[in-house]
C-alpha cells in the first residue's frame, strides 16, 4: 500500500516511472538498450537498490519482476516498462487492454512451446495428445500440463480441441515435473531446446504457442502525457 | 417487451404439453469433467467451497441433463426451462445470457421427436411473428457415416477429423497433414522406434509422465500398423472430403438427390433413409436449407438453427451423452431471448 501511495505521489509530480526486470539476462540487455539511447541509470544507494533514476531526465526507474511490470503498467502505477511479450499475453484481457506494445525489442527472443517426455513415442502432434487425453478420460484421469503460462496454455489447448486437461501451475524448473510424474507434458519457454533435450523432453510438430521477445510497453492512459511521449520517442530511436 | 415475447413462447410450450422445471444455478465442476463434450469448461465461473469445486451454470441443457441423471429415471419427459446462464467472456461482453429451452428427454422414438421439436420451434417463431427467418438443418450422422466409410481412411483419422470439424482452422490443418503427410518425419520415426525398443525392455507397469509404459507401447503399435499414410491416398481423401462439404451445403429439396449421386459416384455405402424429419417439406413462410454444422461437439443426429439477418434466434438438435455412467438421449431446442 505504502509503495503504491509513494508511486502515486511521484506520478503527481509528473515523474515518469520506468519499470525494468530486476535480474537475469533481461536486466543486462535492458540496461544495454537504455545506455545506447543515453539513458544512464543512477541507483538510489548501490547496485542492489531496486529504485533509481535516469541521469538528466525526469524518469524514475523501478527494478521489478517481469510479471509485476505488466501488473503495474496495467494499473497505471508505472507508465513505461520493458518486459516479455509472453508475460503480457498470459494476462487477462482486462489487463492487456490497458497496455500498448510500443516496440518489440531485439533481445529475450524465445518461443513458448509444449513438450512431452521422449518416451511418448506414440505422441508427435496435438492430435495424438487429444487422443491420449480422451483415453485418460475413460480411466477417469486428466491430461495434466505443468506451466506458468496458464492462460496461454488453456487457450492453445482449446484451439487444438483438447478438453480433458488440467493445468498444474509451476513456478520454476517445469522440466522436472514430467520426470516426477506430476504432469504428462509441459509448456515453457524454449530458446535453443538444449534444456528440453537434457531433461529427456521433446517438442511436437505443432506445439509452438507463440514467439516472444522483450518489448517496450506503455500504459495507454500515460500516452496522453506529453512528457511520456517524449521519453518514448527517445527510447524508440 | 422481452417478457411479453417470453410469455408467448411459454404459452406455445404449455399447449404442446411441455412441463416447466426449475434448474439449479450451481453445478459441481466434477460433473462437467465427466461429460464427454464440455466445450463450456473454459468459460465457467468457478469457486471452491469446502474442498468441492463448483461452477455457475454455463448452459441450461447441461443442467437439464444433470437433473435427469440425478433423478435416476428412465421415463420419457417433455420439459421446458428458462433462466440465465453465466459465461466468462472477454472484450466487455455481458457474461449473463438469458435462455429459454425445451426438451424431449429419455425417448427412443427419434423420428417422431425430431419432427415434434422442429414443429414446436417453427410454431414459436410464427407465434412471435418473426419475419424473414431461415431454417437450417443438418445431420451429424451423415458426415460421420461418410468419414468412417471412406475406403482408405482408417478409423483413427476418421474420428480425428470428425472430432475436430468444429474447429475450422485446425480441421484444415489436419486435411493438409493428410494430403502432404508433413507430420511424418523419417528421422523422428527412426528415433521413436529406437526408444520403443528400449521401452519394450522396461517394466510394463512403469509410469512415465503419468502414463503406463504398456499404454504407450500399445498406442505406438496401433499407430504404426494402422497409419501407413501414402501421399497419393491422402490427397484423394482430402479432395473427397472438401467436395462433400461443398455439396452438403445446399437447399433442402436438393440435398438428398445430391448426396445420393455423390455417394454412388464415389462408391461410398451409407444409409440415407433418414436425413431430416419429413414434416419440414410442409413448412411455409420459412426458407429452408441443409448445412454441415461446425458445432458437432455434443450433437448426434439432427441439428438445426433458425436465423434472422444472420443472427441465430433458435438452435437445437439431438444430443446423446453419458453422464454418471448413464446414457442419456434428448432432443430439444433453445431460443436466444437477447436476439429476438
Amino acid at each position: 500500500m505504502w509503495r503504491r501511495y509513494k508511486y502515486k505521489q511521484l506520478m503527481k509530480k509528473e515523474n515518469i516511472v520506468l519499470g525494468i526486470v530486476s535480474k537475469g539476462r533481461l536486466l543486462d540487455n535492458s540496461i544495454k538498450y537504455l545506455r545506447k539511447r543515453n539513458f544512464k541509470i543512477l541507483y538510489d544507494k548501490d547496485k542492489r537498490s531496486l529504485t533509481g533514476k535516469i541521469r538528466d531526465k525526469n524518469v524514475l526507474v523501478n527494478f521489478l519482476h517481469a510479471r509485476q511490470i505488466v501488473d503495474l503498467l496495467s494499473s497505471g502505477i508505472i507508465s513505461i516498462g520493458i518486459s516479455g511479450l509472453d508475460i503480457l499475453k498470459n494476462e487477462s484481457y482486462s489487463k492487456q487492454k490497458n497496455i500498448k506494445i510500443i516496440k518489440k525489442l531485439n533481445f529475450g527472443k524465445a518461443s513458448i512451446m509444449a513438450a512431452v517426455p521422449v518416451e511418448f513415442v506414440d505422441v508427435n502432434s496435438f492430435a495424438d495428445l487429444e487422443e491420449v487425453s480422451e483415453e485418460m478420460r475413460k480411466k477417469n484421469q486428466k491430461l495434466i500440463c505443468s506451466s506458468k503460462y496458464t492462460k496461454l496454455t488453456q487457450d492453445f489447448f482449446i484451439k487444438k480441441n483438447i478438453k480433458n486437461f488440467s493445468i498444474n501451475v509451476s513456478h520454476g524448473a517445469t522440466e522436472v515435473e514430467c520426470k516426477n510424474n506430476i504432469s504428462s507434458l509441459i509448456v515453457d519457454v524454449v530458446q535453443s531446446g538444449k534444456t528440453l533435450r537434457s531433461n529427456s523432453l521433446k517438442t511436437l510438430t505443432d506445439s509452438k504457442i507463440m514467439d516472444t521477445s522483450a518489448c517496450l510497453f506503455a500504459n495507454k492512459n500515460a500516452l496522453k502525457n506529453k512528457s511520456v511521449l517524449k521519453v518514448l520517442n527517445l527510447l524508440t530511436k | 417487451m422481452k417478457l411479453k415475447k417470453l410469455s408467448k413462447v411459454i404459452k406455445v410450450l404449455k399447449s404442446k404439453k411441455f412441463k416447466y422445471v426449475e434448474l439449479d444455478t450451481l453445478v459441481p465442476v466434477n460433473f462437467i469433467n465427466q461429460k464427454s463434450s464440455d466445450s463450456f469448461r473454459h468459460l465457467m465461473f468457478t469457486f471452491t467451497n469446502q474442498n468441492t469445486s463448483w461452477a455457475l451454470r454455463p448452459d441450461l441443457t447441461l443442467m437439464s441433463l444433470f437433473r435427469y441423471a440425478l433423478n435416476n429415471t428412465k421415463k420419457k419427459e417433455k420439459i421446458f426451462y428458462q433462466g440465465s446462464v453465466f459465461r466468462q467472456k472477454e472484450k466487455n461482453t455481458n457474461p449473463i445470457i438469458d435462455q429459454c429451452g425445451f426438451e424431449i428427454i429419455g425417448s427412443n422414438n427419434q423420428k417422431k421427436d425430431d419432427s415434434e421439436v422442429i414443429d414446436v420451434a417453427v410454431k414459436i417463431i410464427n407465434n412471435l411473428k418473426i419475419k424473414s427467418t431461415k431454417l437450417v438443418i443438418g445431420n451429424t450422422n451423415i458426415f460421420k457415416g461418410f468419414l468412417y466409410n471412406i475406403e482408405d481412411l482408417n478409423e483413427r483419422w476418421a474420428s480425428r477429423l470428425y472430432k475436430n470439424f468444429n474447429n475450422k482452422e485446425y480441421f484444415n490443418e489436419l486435411l493438409l497433414r493428410l494430403e502432404t503427410s508433413n507430420d511424418l518425419d523419417e528421422k523422428v520415426i527412426k528415433y521413436d522406434t529406437k526408444i520403443y525398443k528400449k521401452l519394450k525392455s522396461l517394466d510394463k507397469n512403469l509410469v512415465i509422465g503419468r502414463r503406463k509404459v504398456k499404454d504407450i507401447i500399445s498406442r505406438f503399435e496401433k499407430k504404426t500398423i494402422f497409419d501407413p499414410r501414402k501421399p497419393d491416398q491422402g490427397r484423394k481423401i482430402s479432395r473427397l472430403i472438401r467436395n462433400f462439404i461443398n455439396i452438403s451445403n445446399s437447399p433442402l429439396k436438393d440435398v438428398e438427390s445430391k448426396l445420393r449421386s455423390f455417394f454412388k459416384k464415389n462408391k461410398i455405402k451409407i444409409n440415407l433413409n433418414y436425413i431430416f424429419p419429413k414434416n419440414l417439406k410442409k413448412i411455409k413462410n420459412i426458407k429452408t436449407s441443409f448445412e454441415l454444422f461446425r458445432t458437432l461437439d455434443m450433437y448426434d443426429g439432427l441439428i438445426f438453427k433458425i436465423e434472422r439477418n444472420k443472427k441465430i434466434v433458435f438452435s437445437g438438435g439431438r444430443v446423446k451423452t453419458s453422464i454418471m455412467n448413464k446414457k442419456i438421449k434428448l432432443c430439444g431446442g433453445a431460443i436466444n431471448i437477447n436476439n429476438l
